[in-house]
């Protein structure tokens, strides 16, 4: 017998597709529909890496609007290994606000979430999430798991939506700045996160009424890792000819994806992983002048940004700071201390010295010309950050922050952020080659 | 004694030497204490937010004041600084200060760790932490922090909450024998005073507050709680006039209540380290806690809305505070479910407030 509340989902559902067709003209997808039959008609073996996370990522959407699933919310850096092992459809709201930039539908839900914060400087993702939830589009869950990683938005949101839909949400404190402690506090900090893994297993379990199997476990454990070494491998290709467009690199965000201990996951990897392979045989995209290193995430209602930088200047994104593997290999043998530490591991989770390290590390291994870092206008934890970095920065490499908004459109205007473009163009020149 | 010179003797006892600065109110004074240091909150406006050109436009103004104090020396003397891992804005504060340390003073900053949620596992966590942050002073200042000194420290600081409290009592009479302006400079003097000196000026003073029983207001005011982090003094003062007709019984904030609530409970355990982290987890809960202790936030404030029979709440919001932007919309449910009245304030921690905004609300819990 279906729960009582997993039935609304069909209704949110038809309203979520009722909403995006409504807004078809504002969508940076408008041909989305035509990729999805093309997709459908398509050899899953003929399908771009690309195409195969789009596919994955839509069927997951899909499913979580299915009575019949079990469905999390997440925040985002949640690692999805124990949801995979569990049958769990992993549903991240923040991530599918940058799908709703890309639908053409975020002004409007951004606005109706800044009437429930009532403020306007928040983050966008997650206002728009409340937008969303408000409107009542999204997909209600099964209970909710959250992290204090990274930003506070996300975890006020998620337990403004457990209460909103009578759902019950446990969380985790994840320690800020694991990557700075000695030996003995980072084992402290690791076993702290141990066994609040083991609880959220204790409560999943409760929720579910099924037991955690652990040889399950190990073996998506397995695929997470196989995904893992295929996209490093990718990693190590991009640091020869750039052999990838950068909006098709960062819409991967590997780090953000809720994809990680999936079949699927192994598969589009390693398809990611032979196009760059037969790219770089090719000698990498055409005219390459200058190699970009990416901070933080786009515009997602519009990509016009990246499309100037690679097509118009030759300035091609070879290295995203989203895409960075920060973690070791998981113990299948020790999953729960192994995910323990893939938690901790994240540099975007530490002080800024770190996370400086890592762009220097870039800066060599990439032999970068220049850095572009977008500050989300709403975001405390990577505006500031992005500023800090662009000073401790300026005499090494030409650095770029650009302030706007990854899903909020209202601000955007292209022609302001290209004459800052454009200036940095001129300052990757001269530094390169002294005119 | 009246208020004046209660604040004139607290003077004659002023202690400037070998100070350290913290900034979140989650920081266990205690240990900076035992440290053999005089800890300084700093909780006020430095007036130099505007110094601050480093940082990026949307941090919060308690940030800008602070990194902008520290550029202008207004700080200057203090033997370093300990920021607590408090919120987005206090973790990039941190960064800057470390950044660009030669400009800073005091240049030596220390982040301290502190979980979001309170439970046993938290608070056991939360001490090793604190003994990481021992360890570090020790090593830092060559200084020895024994068991017995942080006992001595916990005991002082024990001794503070208890008069604190007292004063607070003084709040729930119908007209109290202290204004809200006045608490918040007892709160400020009692941050920024050794607490030796500050216990033993205040109880003398205290004991005068309480023997009064007449009260300070000559009209009927209505019964204001401010709630936030760090509140706009201006908001009290403007709240205060006798135009305006307000009085505040009741501050839920981090300069107010969240300060000194509970003492360290000495009797729960005899490890020093453990008292503190139980009683800094566990002390009136601010925007930034999760997990299932977050429900206390609003437990907490309707039941101050009973204690102090408060006629309306304001709530202060500093700008671009993420916490207290998403806070809001449960408080308010709350609230408005229990039939209590609210304004909702965002401003800066210092500087103009929307005063029509604030009268009109006043005038509006007397219909």
């Amino acid at each position: 017998m279906l729960l009582a509340y997993r039935q609304k989902r069909t209704g949110q559902l038809e309203a979520f597709l009722a909403l995006a067709a409504s807004r078809k003209e504002r969508s940076t997808m408008k041909d989305f529909s035509e990729k999805i039959s093309s997709i459908a008609g398509k050899e899953p073996d003929k399908l771009t890496a690309a195409q195969k996370r789009g596919s994955f990522i839509t069927k997951l959407l899909m499913q979580a609007y299915s009575p019949n699933e079990t469905v999390v919310w997440h925040s985002l850096f949640m690692p999805t290994e124990i949801f995979y092992a569990m049958d769990i459809i992993p549903f991240s709201t923040e991530m599918v606000s940058a799908g709703l930039a890309g639908a053409g539908l975020s002004k409007d839900l951004v606005e109706i979430g800044e009437s429930y914060t009532q403020c306007n400087d928040s983050c966008s993702f997650a206002t728009c999430a409340v937008g969303a939830i408000n409107e009542d589009i999204f997909p209600v869950p099964d209970f909710l798991i959250t992290t204090s990683q990274l930003c506070d938005p996300a975890k006020k949101l998620a337990s403004m939506s457990a209460k909103k839909y009578g759902r019950r949400e446990f969380f985790i404190d994840v320690p800020f700045g694991a990557y700075s402690l000695n030996n003995e506090d980072y084992s402290i900090a690791r076993k702290y996160v141990t066994r609040q893994l083991y609880e959220m297993i204790a409560f999943i379990e409760d929720e579910t009424g099924k037991k955690l199997d652990y040889d399950r476990l190990a073996e998506i454990i397995k695929l997470s890792n196989e995904t893992r070494d295929w996209f490093r491998k990718v990693r190590e290709i991009r640091k020869g000819p750039a052999v990838i467009r950068g909006a098709k690199a960062l819409d991967f965000s590997s780090v953000l994806l809720n994809i990680w201990g999936s079949n699927e996951a192994v598969d589009i990897f390693r398809t990611l992983y032979e196009e760059v392979g037969r790219k770089s045989s090719e000698g990498g995209l055409p005219n390459e002048k200058y190699r970009i290193g990416w901070v933080h995430l786009r515009p997602y209602y519009d990509n016009t940004i990246i499309n100037y930088l690679e097509e118009n200047c030759g300035a091609y994104i070879v290295v995203e700071e989203n895409n960075y593997i920060f973690w070791d290999e998981l113990d299948s043998d020790n999953p729960l201390e192994s995910i323990a530490e893939k938690l901790l591991a994240n540099p975007a989770y530490s002080d800024l010295q770190i996370k400086n390290r890592l762009y220097s590390e870039n800066i060599e291994e990439y032999r970068l010309d220049g850095i572009i870092g977008y500050a989300h206008k709403g975001c405390r934890h990577f505006y500031s950050a992005l500023h800090i970095a662009s000073e401790h920065f300026k005499n090494r490499i030409s650095f770029l922050v650009v302030d706007g908004d990854c899903v909020d459109p209202r601000a955007y205007s292209f022609p302001l952020v290209k004459t800052r473009l454009d200036s940095f163009i001129d300052s990757m020149s001269i530094r390169k080659d002294g005119f | 004694m009246d208020f004046e010179q209660f604040k004139t003797n607290i003077k004659k006892g002023e202690f400037t030497g070998n100070s350290f600065a913290w900034v979140c109110t989650y920081t266990p004074e205690e240990i900076i204490h035992a440290a053999g240091f005089f800890p300084v909150g700093i909780r006020k406006s430095s007036g130099c937010e505007d110094e601050d050109v480093y940082l990026g436009r949307n941090m919060c103004s308690f940030a800008h004041s602070i990194f902008g104090g520290a550029l202008r020396g207004s700080y200057g003397g203090m033997k370093g600084i300990v920021i607590a891992h408090g919120c987005e804005c206090l973790r990039r504060l941190y960064d800057g200060w470390n950044e660009w340390n030669s400009l800073m003073e005091p240049s030596y900053a220390y982040q301290l760790n502190v979980p979001v949620m309170c439970n046993n596992l938290a608070i056991k966590y939360f001490e090793s932490n604190l003994r990481s942050f021992i360890r570090e002073l020790e090593a830092n200042y060559s200084v020895s922090i024994t068991d017995e000194k942080l006992l001595k420290s916990i005991k002082l600081y024990n001794q503070t909450r208890l008069l604190l409290n007292r004063l607070a009592a003084l709040r729930e009479r119908a007209n109290p024998p202290v204004t809200g302006q006045q608490v918040w400079e007892i709160i400020d003097i009692c941050m920024s005073t050794p607490k030796e000196v500050f216990n033993e000026v205040f109880e003398e003073f205290l004991l005068v507050l309480e023997a009064d029983d007449k009260g300070l207001f000559e009209s009927k005011r209505k019964r204001i709680l401010v709630y936030g982090g760090l509140y706009n003094p201006e908001i009290v003062k403007y709240i205060e006039r006798e135009d305006t007709g307000g009085m505040v019984v009741c501050e839920d904030t981090c300069n107010g209540l969240r300060y000194f609530d509970i003492p360290e409970n000495e009797l729960s355990t005899s490890d020093p380290v453990e008292m503190i982290s139980r009683r800094y987890l566990s002390k009136m809960p601010c925007s930034r806690i999760s997990g299932h202790y977050e429900e206390r936030i609003v437990s907490d404030l309707l039941a101050l809305v009973k204690r102090y029979r408060v006629d309306g709440v304001v709530y202060y919001i500093t700008k671009r505070c993420e916490n207290q932007y998403w806070e809001f919309p449960s408080i308010k449910d709350a609230l408005e479910m229990d039939g209590v009245p609210l304004k909702r304030i965002e401003g800066d921690i210092s500087g103009d407030i929307p005063t029509r905004e604030l009268k009109s609300f006043i005038e509006l819990l007397n219909f």
